[in-house]
């Protein structure tokens, strides 16, 4: 069964289409990453699924409910973790679920059951009684996630929850979001850490510019790259005249740079180094640092736009 | 139900936050406690603690047979003496806290002793009194002495004595005109019988006056702070309850700007219901806020607001107006950066306005207190001081709607504006 069902999706702020009528469809149980640099419109795609957004064209369903027509049921399948943290600060983290909770329906020894629950997901049970505002930002991330939680959602959509916190947090949120999956819940992803994507994907789509550029598995996706290797390499000079001489030596697929820094793709590392080694010392350009890397999401975004995720 | 769920959750972020007690309770009571101790009330305490006056009477009137057979309307014991008639009159079961007295026949050493000290004042009836009295034409003196320390201490006492003798005075007179203009040949016993007559009708029991003397100063002093308090009170109350309406009803822009807004958007609950639930908020929070400061303030200022109906009404006139005025005001803005300014003048502005006639003393002319009608909050200080001056509860219905139809006029501007924005 199709959890959600996403087509022909448009929106445009004044002059800018912020998404460029996209499709896609999330079986259900699925964890579906939406992979791209900021601004790729991923955030508006969450928005509009969330009905915070109402889009100028397009139609979605959630769980067999159209999302225009049956919003209230839509909702109802529906959890969701925002970007930034959206929490009552003066609450304490049990008030915060204990409201939400009410928010989404609960009541009474369900509810108190739910918050207990989500409260030992979240590893935050001994410190439910302390006000939000006093936490550190991982804990008012899980906190947030919590909150999305609660009437146990057959949808969750997480928007980048995994922007600016410490490494146990992000790792505590990952599992999380793997135990979830597991049973049974299915998880609209977005972020554009691509390790995240590799790491907790069933499909993966590819934004950019308000486009699906790609959509697949990562075993899926890697392979419109083939086996190429991408190398970043650090010069001590600007990037712009060597990248073009770069550019012309057999092997080298795509080429992008930025501050001395260059990103290519090659079908074989071992065979266009040395000749890139080669065209540096006549030009006399001091190679700074190389990393090589496997075939990778990254790769495949690099191949499929010119620029490296991070851009 | 999710409504209230949305009105207790802000309820309680409210109370939370020790800013918006401050304005809402603590400022509004500290002016006022201010004034208080500026004017150097305490209008807790009403009843004023006087010391007890030790007097010395030497009560020398012999009597007149005259005064034989008049009984103390109020005791059943006979009156014997003009003296004695004043001195039950004066000293009573009722007074007995404010005066010690202490019956003496030698009146050269109650002055010794008011010269010691050991006594406050001697007062002298001479042996004649009743009989000078009774006879047309004769005068006679009692005296009174006190030390120059003492005169103000005294100060009651001479004046409840000075009342009771001019008012005997002026009943002999009118007796002396009387039989004068209607018998010339009317024989000296008749008129001392009706002098007596007169005289001794003169009730005992009028003691109110009494009173009145001894608690001459202070209860009028009381009643000027009271007087002064009660507007000022009234006053910081409204102007703070409006400012606590614009405030809370800014959590609806600090909500949109946190993103909790656009999170309970996503939940199940309809956009209205969380909108309602909002508005309701920001009624309760000024309704208790409103409520706290009528009650505390009556038992801290002593400050009679007038009956519950009328307080109720008044409450009424106050409360949805300023959560109304708070809604319509935080349209204006488009953020809470801007808010800052924009409500700090408009509360500013309409505030002076509305509350006029208390920074003018209630000195202010008519022109001035129908300026103060202009704003919202005018009325609502109207409504309260209709309801202090207890005035009958048809006189409040008036400024009542009127304040009410002002809450109307923020309401269709200010819901709509807000719907269009988040709905």
């Amino acid at each position: 069964m199709k959890a959600i069902e996403v087509k022909n999706l448009k929106k445009t702020f004044d002059n800018t289409q912020a998404v460029q009528g996209i499709s896609f469809d999330i079986t259900q149980g699925q964890i579906f990453s939406l992979l791209g640099p900021n601004g790729a419109g991923k955030t508006t795609t969450i928005s509009i699924l969330s009905t915070l957004l109402k889009p100028d064209s397009g139609s979605v369903t959630l769980m067999g409910y159209d999302l225009k027509q049956e919003t209230s049921k839509a909702k109802a399948c529906l959890g969701v973790v925002p970007q930034d943290i959206a929490l009552y600060e003066d609450l304490t983290a049990a008030e915060n679920l204990n409201f939400w909770g009410k928010m989404y329906g609960l009541r009474g020894n369900l509810l108190k059951k739910r918050i207990q629950v989500v409260l030992e997901m979240i590893g935050l049970d001994d410190r439910k009684n302390e006000r939000v505002g006093k936490y550190s930002g991982g804990m008012k991330r899980r906190v947030n996630i919590g909150v999305a939680l609660l009437h146990n959602p057959k949808i969750l959509f997480m928007d980048e929850p995994t922007v600016g916190i410490d490494p146990q947090s992000r790792r505590h949120i990952l599992d999380s979001i793997k135990l979830l999956n597991q049973q049974g819940m299915t998880v609209l992803y977005t972020t554009h850490y691509m390790e995240e994507a590799q790491e907790l994907s069933d499909q993966i789509a590819i934004m950019d510019k308000g486009r699906i550029i790609a959509m697949g598995t990562q075993a899926e996706l890697i392979k419109i790259v083939g086996q190429s290797d991408r190398l970043t390499i650090e010069i001590d000079k600007d990037h712009s005249q060597i990248m073009d001489l770069w550019q012309s030596v057999p092997g080298v697929q795509k080429i992008s740079g930025v501050n001395g820094s260059l990103d290519l793709l090659a079908e074989d590392s071992n065979q266009v180094l040395p000749r890139l080694f080669e065209i540096a010392a006549v030009n006399n350009t001091r190679i700074t640092a190389i990393n090589i890397q496997e075939p990778n999401l990254e790769a495949v975004f690099l191949h499929l736009t010119g620029k490296a995720l991070r851009d | 139900m999710k409504i209230f769920d949305i009105v207790i959750k802000d309820l309680t972020s409210s109370f939370r936050s020790l800013f918006l007690l401050i304005f809402m309770f603590g400022i509004p009571l500290l002016v006022t406690g201010m004034f208080t101790l500026m004017f150097g009330g305490n209008p807790t305490e009403p009843e004023i603690t006087v010391p007890q006056i030790r007097v010395i009477l030497v009560n020398m009137d012999m009597g007149d047979p005259n005064f034989q057979n008049r009984m103390d309307q109020q005791s059943g014991l006979p009156i014997t003496s003009l003296g004695n008639l004043i001195e039950k009159t004066l000293f009573t079961e009722e007074t007995a806290q404010y005066y010690n007295v202490d019956n003496k026949s030698d009146y050269a050493s109650a002055q010794t002793e008011v010269n010691n000290g050991t006594a406050d004042v001697a007062i002298y009836f001479p042996s004649d009194l009743s009989t000078t009295f009774t006879m047309p034409g004769e005068n006679n003196v009692i005296e009174i002495y006190y030390t120059a320390e003492n005169a103000g201490k005294v100060y009651g006492l001479q004046s409840a004595l000075s009342s009771i003798v001019d008012e005997l005075s002026i009943r002999r007179i009118a007796v002396d005109t009387a039989l004068a203009d209607t018998s010339e040949v009317a024989d000296q016993n008749s008129t001392v019988q009706n002098i007596v007559q007169e005289v001794s009708s003169f009730p005992t029991t009028k003691r109110d006056f009494l009173v009145d003397v001894r608690t001459l100063d202070e209860p009028q002093q009381s009643s000027l702070i009271l007087s002064m308090l009660a507007p000022i009170m009234g006053g910081m109350m409204i102007f703070f309850a409006f400012f606590t309406g614009t405030t809370t009803a800014q959590s609806i822009l600090r909500e949109a700007e946190s993103g909790t807004l656009s999170r309970l958007f996503t939940t199940p609950t309809s956009h209205r219901t969380i909108l309602t639930g909002k508005f309701l908020s920001v009624l309760f929070t000024v309704l208790i806020q409103v409520s706290v400061l009528i009650v505390v303030s009556h038992y801290l200022f002593n400050i009679n607001w007038g009956t519950p109906l009328h307080v109720l009404i008044a409450i009424i006139a106050i409360v949805v107006p300023a959560a109304a005025f708070g809604i319509f005001v935080n349209t204006l803005v488009k953020n809470t950066k801007q808010s800052g300014a924009i409500f700090g003048g408009l509360l500013t502005v309409t505030g002076m306005i509305g509350m006029m006639e208390i920074f003018t003393g209630g000195n202010s002319s008519a022109t001035l207190s129908k300026v103060s009608l202009l704003v919202p909050q005018g009325w609502s200080i109207h409504t309260l001081n209709l309801s202090m001056s207890a005035e009958t509860t048809t006189a409040l219905v008036l400024p009542l709607v009127i304040s009410l139809l002002w809450s109307i006029v923020f309401f269709v501007i200010g819901i709509p504006r807000f719907s269009k924005r988040f709905i």
